[in-house]
């Protein structure tokens, strides 16, 4: 047998062609924008406990939490209470607020009452695995 | 405009964000190693705790009133100061950040046309050429502005601020004082009676820029207000005060002098210097110590972008202490080449440490200096230099990147040592560091 000589091309070539989608490309999802983490009124809560399991926050979840949010009713907050912090759902009723904590049936919220909004709970993150 | 905003009791204003049962109780802050009061709550400042009492000697009076005590949590203090300078560059053309706790506000064409719309004028106008009524309306106006500064800052981080607005960064320092004093969070000096009632009321110890010795001086020519000072013949000033003196009087008559530093001025020396949580006789400690504090140091010399000339190491005892044995010692060296290497200058740092260390001798400080900065494209190469630069240089950019990422210390030199607690700072009732780690947040029982 005799040998076959291949011509060994000595410098360097672009392989394959330009990728189609580069006339397309986005960049990427970026989690931090989407959930606004380092606003300056964002804050990260713990939460421990399951009563808000049916409002979908499981025990040990992250709660995204903005101070300068105005709230909306129903929804949920972080509150502070006769010097405690808690999570409660927010209503409007009547001009004046209702909270409600967990299981137990809403409270009227007096203006005698040591109660501050501390923020409105935007996301909840709960770590499944 | 100017404004002056500035956070009341931050410190301890940071820790009751977190922890709503400190609300009515006094609270007290600690400087490094638990030392000192650096900062008071307003409950404290009534029992009558003064800042800088040392915490062993008031530790009693302490107890006695239920005082809270916190070790200082700068990464929670610099996060929460942070957010409030965010949310104060909304309502300004230009901020200068003066303190941690205290930052001034450019107000040119943004009070402006707030205060239009407040007065239910059309807003598209340009900016500068607002020309607001003056008196009652345009007095107002301002105030209204300065309360919405506040309630911005407090609604996004639960930080309460006193507001000063006023022509000059003088006159809105003097304001913030007099919102401080008479317990309103806002104050505006506006028109030339403002301006002369606030200086009537303002008594020449309390002018921002006039210390001890020169207030001395001023109060035996019979100055007594800040009226009486800006009524004095500026070659008067000019003589005892010198030029800063003259910029300080025209700034308090209403004239801006001083604009606002919005880049920090790069820094001639550093200098990082500790006290040990314990004192110790040891050699490694100390110089592991040291080697810690030589790469904090060289760390903050590449963020400026400079390379050092010249290194001073210095060790000393406790100075309080009366048993021991008192020893000072301090050494510059010149650098053989200007270096930003951290390895390089630990290794300088470790030769002029063993000519300072003494046996037998319980160190309770230790710091380095650095110094005769050359901005770092100017640098020139030495006849006799064997180093291999630029691999070194890739070698520090890489560990800045790491510890930027990931956190302080992530990668360190093996001279750093692997146990801080051995002379790192007492901190012993630290608060969580509630927004800068995930381990440490706010937890709510449901």
């Amino acid at each position: 047998m005799s040998p076959v000589l291949i011509p060994l091309f000595n410098s360097t070539v672009q392989a394959g062609f330009p990728s189609p989608a580069d006339d397309y490309l986005d960049k990427a999802i970026d989690l931090n924008e989407h959930l606004e983490v380092h606003k300056a009124s964002v804050f990260m809560v713990k939460v421990e406990g399951d009563t808000f399991v049916t409002h979908g926050i499981l025990d040990g979840a992250m709660l995204i939490v903005d101070k300068a949010e105005q709230p909306r009713h129903g929804c949920l907050i972080v509150c502070i209470l006769d010097g405690e912090f808690h999570v409660g759902r927010y209503f409007t009723k009547n001009g004046g607020v209702e909270l409600e904590l967990g299981d137990e049936k809403p409270r009227f919220i007096a203006s005698f009452d040591d109660f501050e909004i501390w923020g409105v709970v935007k996301h909840a993150i709960n770590k499944l695995l | 405009m100017i404004a002056l905003v500035d956070c009341n009791n931050f410190y301890a204003s940071c820790e009751r964000v977190f922890n709503a049962r400190l609300r009515h109780q006094p609270v007290v802050i600690l400087s490094n190693n638990d030392g000192c009061i650096i900062a008071r709550s307003a409950e404290a400042k009534a029992l009558g705790f003064k800042m800088g009492d040392p915490y062993f000697i008031v530790k009693p009076k302490i107890k006695q009133h239920n005082v809270q005590v916190f070790s200082s949590n700068y990464a929670l203090y610099g996060d929460m100061s942070r957010r409030v300078t965010e949310v104060l560059r909304r309502y300004a053309r230009d901020v200068e950040v003066y303190s941690i706790d205290e930052s001034f506000l450019d107000l040119k064409g943004c009070y402006g046309v707030a205060s239009r719309v407040d007065m239910g004028l059309p807003s598209g106008v340009a900016k500068n050429n607002c020309r607001v009524a003056s008196g009652v309306a345009g007095g107002v106006a301002l105030a209204n502005y300065g309360l919405a500064i506040r309630q911005a800052v407090l609604s996004a981080t639960g930080i309460p601020t006193s507001v000063g607005l006023a022509p000059t960064k003088a006159l809105a320092k003097l304001a913030n004082r007099l919102a401080k004093q008479s317990g309103e969070p806002v104050c505006t000096i506006k028109t030339n009676l403002d301006i002369k009632e606030a200086l009537a009321q303002t008594n020449i110890n309390d002018v921002w820029g006039i210390g001890g010795q020169y207030v001395k001086l001023l109060r035996s020519n019979g100055i007594a207000t800040a009226l009486d000072f800006v009524q004095l013949p500026d070659d008067f000033v000019k003589k005892h005060l010198t030029i800063q003196g003259v910029r300080l009087a025209h700034e308090l008559r209403g004239l801006p002098c001083a604009e606002l530093e919005v880049q920090p001025s790069p820094k001639k020396a550093i200098c990082t210097a500790r006290s040990f949580g314990q004192f110790t006789t040891n050699y490694g400690l100390v110089k592991e110590a040291l080697s810690n504090y030589v790469a904090n140091a060289a760390e903050k010399l590449r963020k400026q972008g400079c390379l050092a000339g010249a290194l001073n190491v210095f060790v000393e005892t406790n100075l309080h202490s009366k048993q021991d044995e008192q020893y000072f010692n301090s050494k510059t060296v010149k650098l053989p080449a200007s270096t930003d290497d951290t390895a390089e200058l630990i290794g300088v740092a470790h030769r002029v440490f063993d000519q300072l260390y003494k046996e037998g001798i319980r160190y309770a400080k230790c710091g380095v200096i650095l110094k005769e900065f050359t901005p770092k494209q100017q640098f020139q190469e030495t006849l006799f230099d064997d180093r291999n630069r630029p691999k070194h240089q890739g070698l520090m950019e890489t560990m800045d990147k790491l510890n930027s990422r990931y956190g302080r210390n992530t990668l360190q030199l093996a001279a750093q040592g692997f146990n801080r607690k051995d002379w790192d700072m007492q901190r012993n009732m630290l608060s969580p560091k509630y927004t800068s780690n995930l381990d440490e947040l706010l937890t709510i029982k449901v």
